[in-house]
C-alpha cells in the first residue's frame, strides 16, 4: 500500500471513529426530539393549588351528574368519574347525618372518591382513602383518616385525625387535638389547630394554635403582660465592635440586646443573638442563632441560619425565615390582619395561644405545643416514636 | 534554549495545576447539586408586607420586545400600589420611545419612562441616570427581551427581607431553544450555569453572581458600594464583588425563572463572550486581591470569589497550555517525572469532562431527555469561547472606557422575536 493511500485511509478511519461518537448528537440535532424550552413553574406554590384543581374537577363532575336523568337515591349511589375513578355520590337531599357513610359498601370508603352535596358527618374511626368533597360543612369524628378533603363550608376534624395530602375549608377549619396534617392545609376565613396538632404547610388569614379554653390555656401566658411600652424603651447605641453603615449594624461573633432597649437599625450577627425581655428590634434581623426572651417586638423580618427561639408573647411584623428549627413562644403574634406574613423553617413548634396571620411552612414538621411524637402508618393508625 | 524550555515546562505545570483546581470545582458543584442539601430559604415567603419597588427595563431600540416585558410585569401579582416601572429608553431610533409613552399615558403613576438623549450610552449609565427617580428600597432590573412570570417579582423581592442581602439573581431560561445548534448549546450552557453552578454556590454559601437582569439590588447596598459604574464592561460582575467587599450577600433564586432570547448567530455570540470575558478580566484585576484579603469572608468564600473572577482567564490559560505543549514537544523536551505525567493524564481524562459532567447533571435536573445527547457539540462551543476570549485579549482592542478608547457603546444583542409580535399598547 502506498503511503498517500495509507494516510488517506488513516484519516478516513479517524474521521469515521470520531463521527461514530457524534452519532447520537447528530441524531438529536437533526431529529429535533427535545427542543422545547424549559417549562417554568407556575402556580404550584399556591397553598390551594391542589384544592382549586380538585374543585374545578368536582364542579364539572357534579354538573354532569345533575344533567343526568338517572334518579339518585337519598342514600347515595356509585358513579364512575370521567377519569375512570369510582366515586360515591351523595345528593343534596341526603339525610341523617352520619348515616350515608355507614350505608356505603364497607370497601367503598377506601376505594371511592366521596362527593357530598350536603353537609356531612364522618363517624369515629373512619378512613376515607380517596378524595372527599363536601359542598357544605364537614364534621369529622375522632381517629379518622382522610387522603384529601375539600369542604366548601366549615370543616372540623376530630381528635387524632390525619390528612395525608391536603385539606381546604371554604370557611373555618378546626383540627382536633393530636391530629396530623401532611401536605397543605388552608382555610379561607380562619384555622384553629388544637394542642398537639402536627402540620407541614398551613395557611389562613388567621391561624390560632392551641386548644381554646383547655386546662393548660387557663393560665395567661407569661409574655403577654411583659410587652414594654415604646416610651419606656431605651434607644441602643451601637456598642464598640459593631460596625454601623447605611442603617445596618454588622456584628462579628455573638451579640446581646439588653432588656427594654430599642435597636433602631437592621442587625446582622454572625454568631448568636440574645435579646432581652421587652426589647424592640426596629429593623430586620439576621443571625445564626437567635434566642429571645418574652415580650420582644420585632418590627421587621427575622432570618436565622440555624435556630430561632422566640419567647412567649412576642410580636413579629415581618416574615420569619429559619434554615433550622423555629420555636415560637406561647401567646405570640406573627403578622397582622392587614399585613399577613410567612413563617418558613425546617421544623416549627408553636406555643399555645399564638396566632399567625398568614402562612406557616414547616419543611419537615411543624407542631402545636404538646404534640406527641408520632407518625401515621400506611395501614392507618399511629406509631409513637420514642 | 534549555532555560526557555524549562520555563515553558514550569509554566505548563502551573497551568495544569490551575486547570485541575477548576476541575475539582466543577465536580464539587455538580456533586453538591446532585446529592447535597439544597438551599431555597426565601422561596416560601409568599405573604409579607411587600416593600415599594422600582422595576427598571433597559431598552435601546427594543420595539420588537419591550411591550411584552411591560405587559408581563403588569400581569404579575406584585401589588401595583407598591411598584413603579421605569423603562430606560437610551437614545432609541426605532418606535421604542413611542411605545413607552403609550404605556405611560395608560398607566401614568405606574409606568414612568426615562428618555435618554445624551450622556454615556450603556445600561450602567442608564441605570445611573435612573437612580434619582427610583422609589423604594429595592430596584429590580430586567432587559427588554425578558418575560417575567406572574410571581417573579415577589420571588425576587422576598430575599431582601434578609438584611444581609444586597442583590438577588433569578434564573434565566432560553425561550428560542430550538432555532439552531447554537441556541440548543446555549440552552445547555445556561442550564449548567444556573441549575448547577449558581445553585451549588447558594447551597454552599459561597458567592452566587448577580447577573444584571432578572435580579434586583437593594438601593442602600448600592449606595454603600458606590452605585452603578458605567466604566465597566460587565457592571453585574463588578457589582457582585463590590457588594461582597462591603459585606452584602448576593442570593440566587433557582426557582425564580424568566425567559430570555439567546443569540442565534455565532458572531453575536462571539461578541457577547468577548464582552463578558473583558469585563471579568477587568474585575479580576480590580478585585482579586481585595477578595483574597477580605477578613469578613470565610476561606471558601474567598477562594470561590477568586476562582469565579478567573473563569475567563482560565480559557486563555488553556490556550497558552496548548501552545506550551507544542513548544515543549517540538523543542524536544518531554514531560518528565511520574507526577507530571499523572497530572496531565488526570487532567486529560477527568478535567476535560468536568464541565460536560456539569452540563449533563443540569440537563438531568431539568428533566431534559434528548438534548443531553448534544453534549459532544459543546466542544465546538468551547473552541468558539476560546477564540472569543483570545480576541478580547488582543492588545489595544479595549480600554477601561470601552472599545479602544472610543468610549462605551451599547453592545446590543439582536432580537429574534417575530415581526408580528411588535405591538404598542
Amino acid at each position: 500500500m502506498s503511503t498517500p493511500l495509507a494516510v488517506l485511509l488513516l484519516a478516513l478511519v479517524t474521521i469515521g471513529w470520531f463521527t461514530l461518537a457524534l452519532l447520537p448528537a447528530l441524531g438529536e440535532l437533526f431529529g429535533r426530539g427535545d427542543v422545547e424550552p424549559l417549562q417554568l413553574r407556575r402556580g404550584g406554590g399556591d397553598v390551594r393549588h391542589f384544592a382549586l384543581g380538585f374543585q374545578r374537577f368536582v364542579d364539572a363532575e357534579l354538573a354532569a351528574l345533575a344533567s343526568s336523568a338517572e334518579r339518585v337515591p337519598a342514600t347515595g349511589h356509585a358513579v364512575t368519574l370521567r377519569d375512570g375513578e369510582p366515586a360515591w355520590h351523595l345528593p343534596a337531599r341526603h339525610a341523617a347525618i352520619g348515616l350515608p357513610l355507614r350505608l356505603m359498601p364497607p370497601d367503598a370508603l377506601t376505594t371511592h372518591v366521596v362527593l357530598s352535596e350536603e353537609e356531612l358527618s364522618v363517624p369515629n374511626d373512619c378512613s376515607l382513602l380517596k378524595e372527599l368533597y363536601v359542598a357544605r360543612d364537614l364534621r369529622g369524628g375522632n381517629d379518622c383518616f382522610y387522603r384529601a378533603v375539600l369542604a366548601r363550608g366549615h370543616a372540623s376534624l376530630g381528635a387524632r385525625s390525619g390528612v395525608l395530602r391536603w385539606i381546604d375549608a371554604g370557611e373555618v377549619l378546626i383540627v382536633g387535638e393530636g391530629s396530623v396534617l401532611y401536605g397543605r392545609a388552608s382555610a379561607t376565613l380562619e384555622m384553629r389547630l388544637y394542642d398537639g396538632v402536627s402540620f407541614q404547610r398551613v395557611a389562613s388569614p388567621r391561624i390560632s394554635f392551641g386548644t381554646p379554653g383547655g386546662a393548660r390555656m387557663a393560665t395567661p401566658p407569661q409574655g403577654l403582660a411583659r410587652i414594654t411600652p415604646d416610651s419606656a424603651l431605651v434607644p441602643l447605641e451601637p456598642p464598640a465592635g459593631v460596625s454601623e453603615s447605611f442603617g445596618r449594624w454588622m456584628v462579628e461573633g455573638d451579640f446581646e440586646v439588653p432588656a427594654a432597649t430599642r435597636v433602631p437599625a437592621d442587625l446582622v450577627v454572625t454568631g448568636t443573638l440574645r435579646v432581652g425581655a421587652g426589647a424592640r428590634l426596629g429593623g430586620a434581623v439576621k443571625s445564626a442563632v437567635i434566642e429571645a426572651a418574652p415580650g420582644v417586638i420585632w418590627d421587621g423580618a427575622i432570618v436565622a441560619t440555624t435556630r430561632l427561639e422566640l419567647g412567649a408573647g412576642s410580636a413579629v411584623a415581618g416574615p420569619i425565615v429559619v434554615e433550622g428549627a423555629a420555636i415560637i413562644g406561647a401567646a405570640s403574634r406573627i403578622g397582622t390582619v392587614a399585613d399577613p406574613t410567612t413563617i418558613s423553617a425546617v421544623t416549627v413548634q408553636v406555643g399555645r395561644g399564638s396566632v399567625v396571620y398568614g402562612e406557616v411552612w414547616a419543611r419537615e414538621s411543624g407542631e402545636v405545643e404538646g404534640a406527641p411524637m408520632r407518625r401515621m402508618l400506611s395501614s392507618g393508625g399511629w406509631e409513637t416514636i420514642t | 534554549m534549555s532555560l526557555f524550555l524549562a520555563i515553558c515546562s514550569w509554566a505548563l505545570s502551573a497551568i495544569v495545576v490551575v486547570l485541575c483546581i477548576y476541575t475539582v470545582r466543577h465536580y464539587v458543584f455538580t456533586v453538591n447539586r446532585l446529592f447535597g442539601r439544597q438551599r431555597h430559604p426565601y422561596v416560601d415567603v409568599e405573604l409579607a408586607r411587600w416593600p415599594h419597588i422600582t422595576v427598571c427595563i433597559a431598552a435601546h431600540n427594543e420595539e420588537m420586545v419591550v411591550a411584552h416585558a411591560i405587559d408581563a410585569l403588569l400581569a404579575g401579582d406584585y401589588p401595583r400600589d407598591r411598584m413603579t416601572i421605569i423603562p430606560l429608553d437610551d437614545r432609541s431610533t426605532d418606535r421604542t420611545a413611542e411605545i413607552l409613552d403609550n404605556y405611560s399615558a395608560f398607566y401614568p403613576t405606574l409606568v414612568r419612562p426615562i428618555h435618554r438623549t445624551d450622556g454615556k450610552p450603556g445600561k450602567a449609565a442608564a441605570l445611573q441616570d435612573a437612580m434619582p427617580h427610583v422609589r423604594g428600597e429595592i430596584l429590580i432590573v430586567f432587559d427588554a427581551d425578558y418575560l417575567p412570570g406572574k410571581s417573579l417579582l415577589r420571588q425576587l423581592v422576598a430575599p431582601f427581607f434578609d438584611p444581609q442581602v444586597g442583590a438577588v439573581m433569578g434564573r434565566v431560561v432560553p425561550l428560542n431553544v430550538g432555532t439552531n445548534l447554537l441556541t440548543r448549546m446555549l440552552d445547555l450552557e445556561r442550564s449548567a450555569g444556573y441549575q448547577v453552578d449558581q445553585q451549588a454556590r447558594m447551597n454552599l454559601r459561597l458567592v452566587p453572581q448577580y447577573g444584571g437582569t432578572v435580579g434586583g439590588v437593594r438601593v442602600r447596598a448600592l449606595e454603600n458600594c458606590g452605585g452603578w459604574r458605567s466604566d465597566t464592561l460587565t457592571e453585574d460582575t463588578d457589582l457582585t464583588y463590590r457588594l461582597l467587599l462591603c459585606g452584602w450577600e448576593t442570593v440566587y433564586q433557582n426557582r425564580s425563572e424568566c425567559y430570555e432570547e439567546v443569540p442565534e448567530q455565532w458572531p453575536v455570540r462571539i461578541r457577547q463572550i468577548t464582552r463578558w470575558s473583558d469585563g471579568h478580566n477587568q474585575a479580576l484585576r480590580d478585585y482579586a486581591l481585595s477578595v483574597l484579603r477580605d477578613g469578613f469572608l470565610n476561606f471558601w468564600q474567598r477562594l470561590d470569589g477568586f476562582l469565579l473572577l478567573g473563569v475567563y482567564a482560565v480559557a486563555s490559560m488553556t490556550l497558552l497550555g496548548w501552545v506550551l505543549t507544542l513548544i515543549l514537544w517540538y523543542g524536544g523536551r518531554s514531560v518528565a517525572g511520574f507526577s507530571a505525567i499523572l497530572l496531565v493524564a488526570s487532567y486529560n481524562t477527568m478535567g476535560n469532562f468536568a464541565s460536560f459532567f456539569e452540563v449533563a447533571a443540569a440537563a438531568r435536573l431539568d428533566g431534559y431527555q434528548g438534548r443531553v445527547r448534544l453534549l459532544p457539540f459543546l466542544l465546538l462551543g468551547y473552541l468558539v469561547t476560546l477564540i472569543a476570549v483570545l480576541r478580547g485579549l488582543l492588545p489595544g482592542r479595549r480600554t477601561r472606557d470601552g472599545d479602544g478608547g472610543r468610549g462605551v457603546v451599547w453592545h446590543k444583542t439582536l432580537r429574534y422575536r417575530p415581526e408580528e409580535a411588535v405591538t404598542g399598547t
